[in-house]
């Protein structure tokens, strides 16, 4: 192993140096820059999975959606012949209270012709049944018209139902371009990353651990940065020997390779 | 109750009361004979504008008189079956207010109404204006 006998500090300033006249100097800028590509490759990723689920999530609730306003839909039909139903019922008591109208002003009449005594009797029983009547014909016509009123909603109601039902058609529409066009984007990003791979020589893993191995670096520099002064230099490098060495094999070991 | 038939005037008279536009109208019961649904009425080629048409009323065919006279308007309400010499005439465009007997009004002709007064309809002249009305044939 070259350099083996030299000491830990000179075999770091050694291959420091050298990595720094290294015609490949950019490469810890591209390394980084690599590093980021790759992050920003996964985020993305991680977004279009997220948005094709969201799509097809959206989807599956507007189906739901719709099979909720189907059945609303029905259902409000259904009241709505009932109402019709009602109504025609109301319009043949109507007409019936209008005939007992009619007896009860026949036997008016007839009270009338009687005279006084029967007649008068006849007439008061009359003039209660036509008012009697004369109510129920009037409270017909007000529920016919509350009726008429209710069928008239029922259509508004079915005409926002079927409003809401060709929105939601349109929305799972939507849903259903939205899931193709994060498929699609899905697939060129995974080709992306393929030809990043090739192009870089690395993958997400590798730029992760490049990444992490930059960070530590920086915490150890600045941990080091912070004991200078502090501590005698001889203590800190006895305290980083340990660390030094297996760090110089790793660092020497993958000089080799690139030679 | 006051004798109808004396000299005196009676204090009531017995009949109905109808209204035609704005008008209150009486029929005594004498001649008021009874009030009915509109039945179907089937028109007479050519008769004049007063007379509605001729219907079933009973068994019996009755000329119908309209005393709007209003040939388009759809007869509404109820007809009052009337006896005159002893023949049977249905009017129509008649809106029944009330049958019983009615309080004289200051008139010979009148009835007391509400606050209202209605005086006697003219049977014979509405008959006589389909009479003399334009028959076409």
């Amino acid at each position: 192993m070259p350099g083996s006998g030299e000491k830990p500090k000179r075999r770091l300033f050694r291959l420091l140096r050298r990595g720094a006249r290294d015609t490949t100097a950019s490469a810890g800028r591209a390394a980084a820059e690599e590093s980021a590509l790759w992050a920003s490759h996964q985020r993305a990723s991680s977004a279009v999975r997220d948005t094709g689920e969201a799509a097809q999530r959206i989807a599956s609730h507007v189906a739901k959606q719709r099979g909720v306003v189907d059945a609303l839909a029905d259902r409000a039909r259904g009241v709505s012949a009932r109402s019709a139903d009602l109504s025609a019922g109301f319009a043949r008591v109507k007409e019936t209270f209008a005939r007992l109208e009619l007896v009860a002003l026949n036997a008016g009449l007839e009270g009338a012709r009687f005279g006084e005594g029967l007649g008068q009797a006849l007439g008061l029983v009359s003039d209660e049944i036509r008012a009697q009547a004369t109510r129920g014909s009037e409270a017909c016509r007000e529920l016919g018209v509350a009726l008429g009123e209710i069928g008239s909603e029922l259509s508004q109601v079915n005409s926002s139902l079927d409003r809401a039902r060709e929105a939601s058609a349109e929305v799972a529409e939507e849903a259903a371009r939205v899931a193709g066009a994060s498929a699609d984007a899905d697939r060129a990003l995974s080709e992306i990353g393929e030809r990043l791979e090739k192009t870089t020589g690395s993958d997400p893993a590798t730029a992760r651990a490049i990444a992490d191995a930059t960070e530590h670096a920086r915490a150890l520099v600045a941990a080091l940065g912070a004991l200078r002064g502090k501590a005698p230099q001889t203590i800190v490098v006895a305290a980083l020997r340990p660390v030094l060495e297996p760090l110089l094999s790793l660092l020497e070991g993958e000089d080799e390779a690139e030679r | 109750m006051s004798d109808e038939r004396g000299g005196a005037r009676p204090t009531e008279l017995g009949g109905v009361v109808f209204r035609v536009g704005d008008e209150l109208f009486f029929l005594p019961a004498s001649i008021a004979m009874k009030v009915s649904p509109v039945p179907e009425i089937a028109r007479v080629p050519g008769g004049p504008l007063e007379l509605r048409g001729v219907a079933l009323v009973g068994g019996v065919m009755i000329p119908v008189v309209d005393v709007l006279e209003d040939p388009w308007a759809e007869p509404g309400g109820a007809m009052l079956v009337c006896a005159v010499l002893g023949e049977s005439v249905g009017l129509v465009g008649i809106d029944v207010l009330a049958t019983g007997r009615f309080e004289a009004g200051d008139r010979p002709d009148e009835v007391r109404f509400g606050e209202r007064t209605a005086r006697t309809f003219d049977l014979a002249s509405a008959i006589a204006r389909v009479r003399e009305g334009r028959w076409a044939v």
